[in-house]
């Protein structure tokens, strides 16, 4: 199977960092700390595992190098890698989609906040030091306190914990820096989703590549190449057209990024469409687990699971469409009278 | 029984509402379509196969009602479409169409490309309803900012917004989150019932008192009625432990004096209310 590529490194990053500030969290709660020594919690686990990420990448592009940068040689020798104006035309125009956007959440002010308390949370967590010992819309101690599948999700202590490091209001770090992530992350997943449905030879499981229309030649994977960015492309003008309607995608990057929902409809969703794709079953499990960090729906189990489990019965239906479709083309070619 | 019916009902009034300003349901399913008719040629058959299914199960209010049953009351209709990949999908299906129709994206190919592209572009804009809920916010941006003014000019006063505040709604709105340190006696939830699910917690009657009667207060019409009631609504405000008020500019000098004298607070302008306090 085809290892990880710089797209899957980059969520799988934002996952780690949620799964711990959910650590953090969960400690906090179960061992009733005040919330200064959960950020630092945190901030200790966070650096223990910068630390492993710094050691393994050195220790990895070491040992890749050499190799790597033969590859690179070849690559270019074969007159590969090379990209023509027009993916530069489209890289472009998608450029200035996505900067209005990034601009637009720069300039902030318009935010949808009906049934969100992220910032009031947050604020509560920094002026009391407790977690949920404060009712955020008031300022007063809970007299019945909140639903425990609330209370387990870990995005105000990671916000709040963030706040704590940069030094910044939670205003700020909430409605401008991680919308501004959460877009660029959005990205990132929907690229590798991209790349999973119109792949290169290389990029497929063996055996997968003489199925489909993948690229053969090299003008072949520069088209492929030039049907990524356009994917991309389509994506961010969507995500523009998308602003009439809470729920869609582009109205939550662009007017309330810092939602859990965002993070799962715009982040996970489509690393785990590409994931599913490319059959690495078991870093999909990873998206479920951020998801029931983040979000309650479908009873905890989330949305997540739903669409692990339909690409799996959906990959089931194709694979047994395709044989039945294969062994009729062979019955048919073992004709005496076949055309070519 | 009554229940599930109930859910059909909102799964179908659910969908109507959904397709009601934007058009992006049925780009979706102009893009299955055209998936469908892609077929056998096309990767990630499995992806389509998925949005498919889950795509019928949305609009079917049966199936939607069943979903809606899944995923906890706490989310409406709409919340189940985070199950259908629709900016992907949509996506998908114009990268195809424009591959086929513009080749290899060169610009020696630009006279059948451009075209399809300009269909696509317009196609995008009409069926997005280009910001249908943006107006309500814009105004908000507004109040927003005035409420930060007065807001912040009390935290400066009050050395470091340690307060108790009993002020209009859209200043109450937005007091939490400019200073975690500002408490006030009932919050944004009061008026925005969805937030009512993050806790057990209720408000008594005499917090109801409190709301409507500054509600009362910041509409013109209705001041008279409220005027009636002021010195009992201070002295409970106060007996709860407010320590700030806040009053719009225009009313009338009388009940500024009344309130001085009920609340035992001084009194002051900023930024267009008059705040008693300290």
């Amino acid at each position: 199977m085809r290892k990880n590529r710089w797209m899957d490194y980059c969520i799988l990053s934002e996952i780690v960092m949620i799964g711990l500030a959910e650590a953090a969290h969960l400690a906090a709660i179960l061992l009733d700390w005040t919330f200064s020594m959960c950020s630092l919690f945190f901030m200790g686990l966070t650096g223990v595992a910068c630390i492993m990420a710094a050691g393994g990448l050195a220790l990895k592009s070491g040992l890749l190098l050499r190799g790597h940068m033969g590859e690179v040689a070849r690559t270019r020798q074969k007159g590969q890698g090379k990209t023509d104006g027009g993916v530069w035309g489209l890289l472009a125009v998608f450029a200035v989609l996505v900067l209005s956007q990034v601009l637009f959440i720069c300039k902030g002010g318009i935010y949808y906040l009906q049934g969100d308390m992220t910032v009031e949370a947050v604020e509560s967590f920094l002026a009391s030091d407790r977690i949920y010992q404060w009712n955020p819309m008031t300022g007063q101690p809970y007299t019945q306190g909140i639903p425990m599948r609330l209370k387990i999700l870990c995005l105000p202590t990671l916000y709040g914990s963030l706040c704590g490091i940069l030094g910044l209001k939670p205003a700020i770090l909430i409605r401008t820096m991680v919308p501004i992530l959460t877009l660029t992350s959005s990205y990132v997943a929907f690229y590798a989703l991209g790349c999973s449905l119109f792949p290169k030879s290389g990029d497929l499981p063996e055996g997968a590549a003489e199925k489909g229309n993948m690229a053969k030649g090299t003008k072949d994977e520069i088209c492929v190449v030039k049907k990524r960015v356009c994917f991309l492309l389509v994506v961010a003008l969507l995500f523009w057209a998308e602003t009439y309607f809470h729920v869609m995608d582009g109205f939550q990057l662009l007017f309330c990024g810092w939602r859990g929902t965002a993070i799962r409809n715009s982040i996970l969703l489509p690393w785990l469409f590409s994931l599913c794709l490319r059959k690495k079953w078991c870093s999909a499990v990873l998206c479920v687990l951020a998801e029931a960090c983040l979000v309650w729906t479908f009873y905890g189990m989330g949305v997540c699971v739903i669409a692990v489990v339909g690409m799996i019965l959906g990959e089931r239906y194709t694979r047994r469409g395709s044989k039945t479709v294969s062994e009729k083309h062979s019955k048919n070619s073992s004709g005496p009278d076949k055309v070519c | 029984m009554a229940g599930f019916m109930k859910n059909i009902q909102m799964a179908w009034l659910g969908w109507k509402n959904y397709t009601d300003d934007g058009k992006m349901a049925a780009l979706l399913l102009v893009s299955l379509a055209y998936l469908w008719y892609c077929g056998k040629r096309m990767r990630g058959r499995s992806f389509w196969v998925y949005s498919m299914c889950v795509t019928i199960g949305c609009i079917c209010p049966i199936t939607a009602a069943l979903f809606m049953r899944i995923q906890t009351k706490f989310y409406d209709y709409e919340w189940i479409w985070s199950m259908v990949p629709v900016t992907a999908v949509i996506a998908l299906g114009m990268t195809l169409f424009l591959a086929r129709c513009w080749g290899d994206f060169g610009l020696s190919q630009w006279r059948k490309g451009l075209p399809a592209a300009m269909f696509l572009l317009a196609v995008t804009v009409l069926a997005g309803g280009m910001g249908g809920e943006l107006p309500n916010q814009i105004y908000q941006v507004q109040e927003r900012e005035k409420a930060y003014g007065v807001l912040e000019e009390l935290i400066a006063l009050s050395q470091g917004g340690d307060v108790c505040l009993w002020a209009p709604r859209e200043v109450m709105e937005y007091a939490r989150e400019a200073d975690g340190h500002i408490r006030l006696p009932y919050g944004r939830n009061m008026w925005d019932a969805s937030l009512n699910a993050y806790a057990y917690d209720t408000y008594g009657e005499d917090i109801l008192a409190l709301y409507e009667w500054m509600e009362q207060m910041s509409d013109p019409a209705a001041m008279e009625t409220a005027l009636k009631s002021l010195e009992t609504c201070v002295r409970n405000a106060r007996n709860m432990g407010v320590d700030c008020i806040m009053l719009p500019e225009s009313v009338a000098s009388e009940t500024i004096q009344r309130m001085e004298k009920a609340s035992n607070l001084h009194v002051r302008c900023l930024e267009g209310y008059w705040v008693f306090y300290g």
